[in-house]
């Protein structure tokens, strides 16, 4: 098992805590697991002709292809209405309402107007040319230098890549509007500029919605905005950032403030009643700064070759029946166990892992698609011979998941979603294996198949 | 060549539409989206299979149920009274949504659908459910096996059903008069 | 008649009655005299090639279509078979030696299969069907006995025979068996060829096909002199399956090789009663067998396959407007606009075997019921026809019968409101 700093089969260490190993113990002490041989001795005593077993599988899949990008904007108005913009597409997995919750940990509340899939950015132009996965780090040096230049534009959406690396760009976005237009505010509101030095924005709090700090008078998000955008202050910021395995990194000047931040393009728009001199500066479409970064850090393209990854741990128990007379697998229940760092959005963690799950249970009972003639090359298949599981394949009510919780509030969501499928299919043919004492090393295990073993 | 037409009414959530001059061969799905712009209803498998495609049908007895509009021709609506996913909200008389259905909010709320393709048809077996249910209620015991009966002929390859099943049945659970206690 | 001669008959009838009535008394002790209880488990051993010449000969006889459930232990019994005279339950011949066959012996076995005796004396009713099984060689009898006796034993209590008086009393099968028991079922066909001899072996011996596609009397007994001309022992009848009546809707060798090999043909798909007999029995005949199986079926001579209706002239559609209107609303979605189904999804119209029957019961029964989905070998399956009882009237039924029998089954449109009325659930 790949613990946390050992090194990967590439010969590379992946990021951050590697926590298969708390799956496997939540496993290893579920009553499915510690009970299945008695479970097992009474179920086939009381169902002549059918067989139970249990199975487990578990993976630690990286997430991310290794050159992820994205822009995304946060933009405050005046009477503190927050709108996200994001080259995310929603696809039906909830990226939007992900998103949108995102922008909570900056800004006190999630989001309240959402733009997805913007493929056009007038207020923050990024450049990019070249082969992200395959370029010398010489070439990629001497791109770096033109201050418009990443790797890498925009990813494409997938349910697996939204939480962490879209939710990067959507908090540095909203993470910059709060330093450098809500935190100055409140310092004004409160009075304490002079004690500014001591004080930093990450000590501050949103609690319902209004920022408080050291007891402080909470100050409402809309009181902020209208003092940001009063005062000439940032009140929105259109971040890119780019992901080789590491976030790269720039130096920027932020209204007259050195800022190290982990992205590599920034633009910034100014209040409604900043100076002439910097509504000058604000030359885009929508009034915002495209500001030069002053130095930058891109992750080394050494990181292609090691699959250094983040990973996401999952494992899920199948509890089944193999009927030897029809040789039906019947899927009684099961119960998946994930870790994905802090959920943005837990109802849709959940419905991945329902939607997962039942994708795993397809390819590993139901659906075939043989190659050659007899195929769906022919162009004649459709659902009656492409068998889907259906409601009554998937254990619907009586299936279960445990989400662990994160290490800590600062832990980044993690991606989770093709990852959920996999587990579920080892979890079904060890339970195969439990129950009639025949491994399969074929997909799907249909009853002929079953009964071809049995016989 | 010509193709032979006849003439089609139907009556879509209480609008009568035609007489209009339809393909006589022409299936019900490609009238909704092609004559009548009515785009709610999902084409999926073409073949009545996954019921994305299903309309509802309002029969003269005051029963209702399901009908997969890629097989059935417009020549079965003629004179009949159709829902379709359009009709399940409740709209103002310029046409814009002033409720949900209990359905419809009790997906929202629960997350249950993802992508969306098959949800107006799991929209139009779970409003058809509840309608029977008024007429005939089960017992609460039944209810998660009712509504996986109702729901077992919808095709979902997203969600992997548990959300849109546990919606259903907290609906039923929690509108009076369409479980009863004893078995 | 005079009291004498009247007196005369009375003696007469009453001696033939008391011999009868001794012959069958004789029988029947002798039965129950030899007929045997507890005593040791066998053991069985013998080679894999027998064993699997047992298995191979079991599937051929389909014992599990009867001796495995649906959702029951492999043939562990238990499936319920309503007759005319009540509910008969297969048993558990796994060799379970309390609730299976686990104390029968290869000479037990063979007397059930070709006397319709069980091992404890007692009548076997001929819904297991010895009347077929009577022909089997003793060798034959045997391998499927060593296959059946390897089998994992299951147990599974046998549940109690349901008939109603008279019919319970077993006995009373010594005197049917004496009318209707023969040792070999008549030839439907003409041929003397191996694979007739062979076919005509598969087809009325192993696979008792005579069992459901022969008619039956008062008694239950098949109409031997109307051999596979079909019966409707169920809902949807098994069709006539004598060369004429296979030649009059098309079936050629190769269409019923394919047919009972796969479950599928240009004729249509298995459906009902038939499908488990392709999916447990007929599809895993070897290619040689299932080709003595047509030579049987049509005879060594085999009349030539009407050819298909024609395309549906303008008039078949004028006089059956109404159906065929139906059949746009309804069928024409799967059935194709012009009744060439969908290629391995739905099946045709044009050359359907059930539009071709003279019969329109099969076809009365399915547009009210539909067909539920099924899966046949090399991963083919059919998808579920919905019923349309609720959709259709009787008068709307009966035209779209009669526009489906005329346009494709060369049928004529006789088909009455009534029939479809006494035909609905």
């Amino acid at each position: 098992m790949c613990s946390s700093g050992m090194k990967n089969a590439l010969g590379a260490i992946p990021h951050g805590i590697q926590r298969a190993e708390a799956v496997l113990e939540k496993a290893r002490t579920h009553p499915l697991w510690t009970g299945r041989a008695a479970r097992k001795q009474a179920y086939d005593a009381a169902h002549p002709g059918k067989y139970y077993g249990v199975g487990f599988g578990v993976i630690q899949r990286r997430f991310g292809n290794g050159a992820e990008a994205s822009l995304a904007k946060v933009e405050l108005s005046p009477d503190g209405r927050i709108t996200l913009s994001h080259t995310g597409t929603e696809i039906g997995t909830g990226a939007s309402s992900g998103q949108a919750v995102a922008c909570a940990r900056w800004l006190g509340r999630p989001a309240d107007a959402l733009d997805m899939a913007v493929t056009e950015w007038p207020d923050l132009p990024v450049e990019t040319s070249g082969d992200p996965h395959a370029m010398s780090q010489a070439e990629q040096d001497r791109l770096a230098g033109n201050p418009r230049w990443s790797p890498a534009y925009a990813s494409a959406s997938s349910a697996s890549n939204s939480s962490y690396y879209f939710s990067h760009t959507t908090r540095e976005a909203a993470r910059i509007v709060f330093v450098h237009g809500l935190w100055p505010a409140a310092l004004e509101i409160w009075g304490a500029q002079v004690q500014a030095p001591a004080l930093r924005p990450d000590d501050a709090r949103w609690i319902d919605g209004s920022l408080t700090l050291e007891g402080r008078e909470p100050l409402a998000l809309s009181r902020l905005a209208a003092q940001a955008h009063a005062r000439g202050l940032v009140v929105g910021a259109a971040v890119h950032g780019f992901n080789r395995w590491q976030w790269a990194q720039a130096e920027f000047i932020v209204d007259g403030a050195s800022a190290r931040i982990a992205a590599d393009g920034l633009s910034v728009r100014y209040g409604d009643r900043a100076t002439a001199a910097k509504q000058a500066l604000a030359t885009t479409p929508n009034r915002y700064q495209v500001l030069d970064r002053r130095s930058v850090s891109l992750p080394p393209t050494v990181n292609n070759n090691a699959m250094v990854g983040y990973n996401t741990a999952v494992g899920t128990l199948a509890e089944l029946a193999v009927d030897a007379a029809s040789g039906k697998v019947a899927l009684l229940t099961h119960h998946t166990i994930l870790e994905c760092g802090d959920m943005l959005v837990p109802q849709l963690v959940s419905g991945q892992i329902q939607g997962g799950t039942a994708s795993g249970i397809g390819l590993a009972l139901h659906e075939e698609l043989p190659l050659y003639e007899d195929g769906p090359g022919d162009g004649t298949w459709n659902f009656n011979r492409y068998r889907l599981p259906r409601g009554s394949d998937v254990a619907v009510w009586a299936q279960t998941a445990d989400v662990l919780p994160p290490l800590s509030d600062s832990e980044p969501p993690k991606g989770m979603a093709e990852v959920v499928m996999i587990p579920i299919i080892a979890a079904i043919v060890n339970g195969i294996a439990h129950a009639i004492d025949h491994r399969f090393r074929t997909l799907p295990v249909t009853p002929d198949r079953v009964l071809a073993a049995l016989s | 060549m010509s193709l032979a037409t006849r003439p089609l009414t139907v009556t879509v959530k209480g609008r009568r539409h035609g007489p209009m001059d339809v393909p006589e061969g022409m299936m019900m799905i490609d009238v909704l989206h092609e004559v009548l712009d009515l785009t709610g209803s999902r084409l999926g498998c073409g073949q009545g299979m996954c019921h994305a495609c299903v309309v509802i049908w309002d029969r003269d007895d005051h029963t209702s149920e399901e009908v997969p509009a890629c097989i059935t021709g417009a020549a079965f609506f003629d004179g009949k009274r159709i829902r379709t996913i359009e009709g399940i909200a409740e709209r103002n008389d310029k046409g814009e949504i002033v409720a949900l259905s209990p359905v419809q909010q009790a997906f929202l709320d629960q997350f249950s659908f993802q992508c969306g393709y098959c949800t107006p048809g799991f929209v139009n077996a779970a409003t058809v459910l509840i309608e029977r249910l008024r007429r005939a209620p089960v017992p609460r015991g039944q209810v998660e096996a009712t509504v996986a009966a109702a729901l077992e002929k919808h095709i979902c390859r997203c969600t992997g059903y548990v959300r849109y099943y546990q919606a259903v049945r907290d609906v039923i659970l929690a509108t009076p008069g369409l479980t009863r206690d004893t078995a | 008649m005079t009291v004498r001669r009247a007196g005369r008959w009375a003696f007469i009838i009453t001696a033939v009655v008391l011999v009868a009535g001794l012959v069958t008394a004789a029988f029947a002790m002798r039965n129950l005299l030899s007929g045997k209880s507890g005593g040791a488990a066998q053991i069985v051993n013998a080679s894999p090639e027998v064993v699997a010449r047992g298995k191979y000969l079991a599937e051929a006889a389909d014992c599990a279509a009867c001796h495995t459930a649906p959702n029951g232990a492999p043939f562990a019994g238990g499936l319920p078979m309503a007759t005319g005279f009540g509910t008969i339950y297969a048993t558990n011949i796994t060799p379970d030696p309390d609730d299976g066959i686990g104390r029968w012996s290869a000479e037990d076995f063979w007397r059930a299969l070709h006397d319709g005796v069980r091992r404890d004396g007692r009548q076997l009713y001929p819904a297991m069907p010895y009347t077929s099984y009577r022909g089997i060689t003793r060798a034959d009898a045997d391998a499927i006995y060593a296959y059946v006796m390897q089998l994992r034993p299951m147990k599974v209590a046998n549940r109690k025979t349901e008939l109603n008086f008279p019919f319970s009393v077993r006995l009373g099968m010594l005197g049917w068996n004496l009318l209707f028991l023969h040792d070999s079922l008549p030839a439907a066909s003409a041929g003397s060829s191996p694979a007739w001899q062979r076919g005509r072996y598969l087809v009325n011996v192993l696979g008792h096909c005579g069992e459901c596609h022969t008619p039956r009397g008062l008694v239950g007994n098949m109409e031997l002199s109307h051999a596979l001309t079909g019966f409707a022992l169920g809902r949807v009848a098994a069709p006539d399956i004598t060369p004429a009546g296979l030649a009059s809707r098309g079936w050629t060798a190769a269409a019923l090789r394919n047919f009972l090999g796969s479950g599928l043909a240009r004729q249509g798909s298995a459906f009902s009663d038939m499908h488990p007999v392709i999916m447990l029995s007929t599809r895993n005949l070897t290619a040689e067998d299932l080709s003595s199986v047509a030579t049987y079926l049509l005879g060594d001579s085999p009349p030539p396959g009407a050819p298909l209706p024609a395309i549906p002239p303008p008039e078949i559609a004028a006089a059956n407007d109404a159906g065929r209107i139906s059949y746009l609303a309804l069928c024409a979605g799967c059935h194709g606009l012009e009744g060439n189904g969908v290629p391995n999804t739905v099946v045709a119209m044009r050359g359907n075997s059930t539009l071709r029957l003279a019969d329109p019961r099969n076809l009365i029964v399915a547009m009210l019921d539909g067909i539920g989905a099924e899966n046949f070998p090399h991963r083919q399956s059919m998808q579920a026809m919905p019923g349309f009882s609720d959709k259709l009237s009787d008068g709307e039924a009966a035209a779209l019968a009669n526009y489906l029998r005329a346009a494709w089954g060369g049928q004529k449109g006789d088909v009455t409101p009534a029939a479809v009325r006494a035909l609905r659930r």
